[in-house]
């Protein structure tokens, strides 16, 4: 009874806090995204209809642009949580010095927009490292280098976010291995359990959620943010938020509804999944949290 | 009959601190022995020791006649019972206590067949679906015991699994284990520092002190004669005078106004009351006197702060070193 009574108290607590930060997504990315709804569903005399969704639907160039996006969302989230999670589960103890933490943290302190300027710099066949092999007599010419960076499959693209997106990846597990009580490993191994029943049956159901929440928060952002595959992606195919873009700036008006309408659906998908997951994951969590031993 | 398990001489270091000093002991199929000792004495060092969670620095680990010191844990048919029952939370009852079978890639009809019967020996039958947070501690305990019973180990380690509950509960699930045990026919060892504990379960008691087994024997030989006054002190109450030691239970308290001095009491000690107990459904006291505390029963009705004498007729007396002292009074 006291145990739920302060379970209350610091729930409300948590509230009082978060009301703030709350308001003001509410009132700025909620209202943002509302008005971005109502003007992909409204004619310019108001009438409401879904007549923008289905055209983007017979665009070629949209459906193009769909199926790169998708690829590059994929591609960057699947190699961000892999090496994210191959990099804490090998080094979690030595992220405990300050210094090294220091090093991985860099990236998450670059902005996006400077990150593919970097890689551009680094990559592209006039970039540093073309130059440097070239210098060393590894290649001869400098177009013998291959085309990482603004080119047709999004290399360069997906470098960069699997770049700045590890360290973020690295960040939310790594509180999770410290939390985990490495005595359940010992029960797998008493049990007759392998190293991997050990990761499987002690840590993975611990990562899980994590995992899917980050991956989630990585599809949204990567699969809206415009200014890496604006830097690093060629004309065709383009990232949607550049097809977006393109249509919103183009002069003509009559596209906006379509700019607004190829964002929701990304956001659409994103806020889906994040509701399906924490449906799936809310159970599974609970039993964890209120089952392990303090 | 063989030794199914046998420890020579095992030492083990931490940072050139020895934890183990040459432990050596050896276990009968279906024996079940505990080992009692102080917190810090090595007890759980042992026991990491001998499940492979621990590697030796030197000595010799024999199971069924062959050495698994070098073995990995998962491959030595020894299983470790902590003291939290430390069952996997998002697994069920049954997927808990099937966990191990799986490992050992048991049929999945026969793993659960197999864990259902465990299941109804620890009574947890109408639990088998639910999680562990929905379990008390003495569930909890119940399936980590039949989690490892399952597998039918060769032996089974059990380091104070019993710490954690209140004292009621542990008691009753002593016997219940007790009788589990008896039952499986699994050998065990069981390591403790609660001497009532250690003296339920156990046919074979161990004295551990400082990193050394330094008195082996039935509970009783133990208990009635102890080999030392190290032995003595951790294994029960008892008078360590200089003549010798008095046991508890040869000790008696009395109100020294009521009685008249007995020639047959080699031993007259004055005390006094600090408490009154129940211990086996007997009313007891607790009498300070100066080389402590100790638990004693009185036929005389005593109250707290009450002066009394602690009365008894038989000394086991020090051997010539004058540490030891001998098993006959």
């Amino acid at each position: 009874m006291i145990g739920e009574t302060r379970f209350l108290k610091n729930k409300h607590k948590a509230w009082f806090y978060l009301t703030p930060a709350v308001i003001i997504v509410l009132f700025l990315v909620g209202y943002g995204m509302w008005s971005a709804v109502i003007q992909s569903m409204q004619t310019i005399g108001g009438k409401w209809t879904f007549e923008f969704y289905e055209e983007l639907f017979r665009s070629d160039s949209f459906l193009r642009s769909l199926k790169f996006t998708f690829w590059i969302t994929l591609i960057s989230t699947i190699l961000s949580l892999v090496i994210g999670l191959v990099l804490t589960r090998i080094l979690y103890r030595l992220f405990q010095h300050s210094f090294v933490k220091g090093l991985v943290w860099i990236p998450i302190l670059i902005p996006h927009f400077v990150a593919g300027y970097l890689v551009f710099l680094f990559l592209s066949q006039s970039g540093l490292l073309s130059s440097l092999l070239f210098q060393i007599g590894l290649i001869n010419d400098r177009s013998m280098f291959p085309i990482l960076v603004q080119d047709t499959r999004g290399v360069g693209i997906i470098l960069t976010y699997v770049w700045k997106e590890v360290p973020f990846v690295i960040l939310m597990l790594l509180p999770v291995y410290y939390e985990i009580d490495h005595r359940y490993s010992e029960v797998v191994r008493t049990l007759g359990g392998s190293k991997w029943d050990e990761f499987k049956t002690v840590e993975w159901p611990w990562l899980l959620p994590i995992l899917l929440e980050v991956a989630i928060i990585l599809i949204a952002f990567v699969s809206t943010a415009f200014e890496v595959p604006y830097l690093l992606g060629v004309t065709r195919p383009e990232m949607l938020p550049v097809h977006a873009f393109d249509w919103f700036y183009s002069g003509d008006w009559s596209n906006r509804p379509l700019a607004f309408a190829a964002m929701i659906i990304p956001g659409g998908v994103s806020l889906l999944l994040a509701g399906i997951s924490f449906k799936l994951i809310q159970k599974h969590r609970l039993r964890l949290i209120k089952g392990r031993v303090r | 009959m063989n030794d199914l398990i046998q420890c020579n001489q095992l030492t083990k270091n931490y940072s050139g601190e020895p934890i183990l000093k040459g432990v050596s002991f050896s276990l009968k199929k279906g024996e079940h022995a505990t080992i009692v000792g102080p917190s810090g004495c090595g007890k759980s060092t042992l026991l990491r020791c001998l499940a492979g969670l621990e590697s030796i620095d030197s000595g010799d680990i024999m199971l069924n006649g062959k050495s698994v010191t070098k073995t990995k844990p998962e491959k030595r048919s020894i299983v470790l019972m902590f003291q939290d029952s430390l069952l996997f939370p998002h697994l069920s009852v049954l997927e808990n206590i099937t966990y191990g079978l799986k490992r050992k890639k048991v049929p999945k009809k026969e793993r659960i067949s197999e864990a259902l019967d465990m299941i109804q020996k620890v009574k947890l039958s109408p639990w088998k679906d639910a999680y562990p947070h929905e379990l008390s501690g003495g569930q909890k305990q119940r399936v980590s015991l039949a989690r490892a019973l399952v597998l039918k180990p060769d032996l089974l380690l059990l380091d104070e699994p019993f710490s954690s509950l209140d004292a009621s509960l542990r008691e009753s699930l002593r016997g219940e284990v007790k009788e589990i045990l008896r039952e499986e026919n699994i050998t065990s060892l069981f390591i403790t520092h609660d001497r009532d504990e250690a003296i339920e379960l156990a046919d074979m008691l161990a004295v551990m002190n400082e990193g050394r087994l330094i008195q082996q024997g039935t509970p009783y030989d133990v208990v009635t004669y102890p080999s030392s006054t190290e032995s003595a002190r951790i294994i029960g109450e008892g008078l360590p005078l200089e003549k010798g030691f008095v046991p508890q239970h040869h000790i008696t308290a009395i109100d020294p106004h009521n009685r008249v001095q007995n020639d047959q009491e080699l031993v007259s000690i004055p005390g006094k009351v600090t408490a009154l107990t129940v211990k086996n459904n007997s009313v007891c006291y607790r009498v300070s006197w100066e080389g402590g505390t100790i638990l004693v029963p009185s036929e005389d009705k005593l109250e707290p702060g009450q002066d009394v004498v602690l009365k008894a007729a038989h000394v086991y007396p020090y051997d010539r070193n004058g540490r030891e002292w001998s098993n006959t009074p």
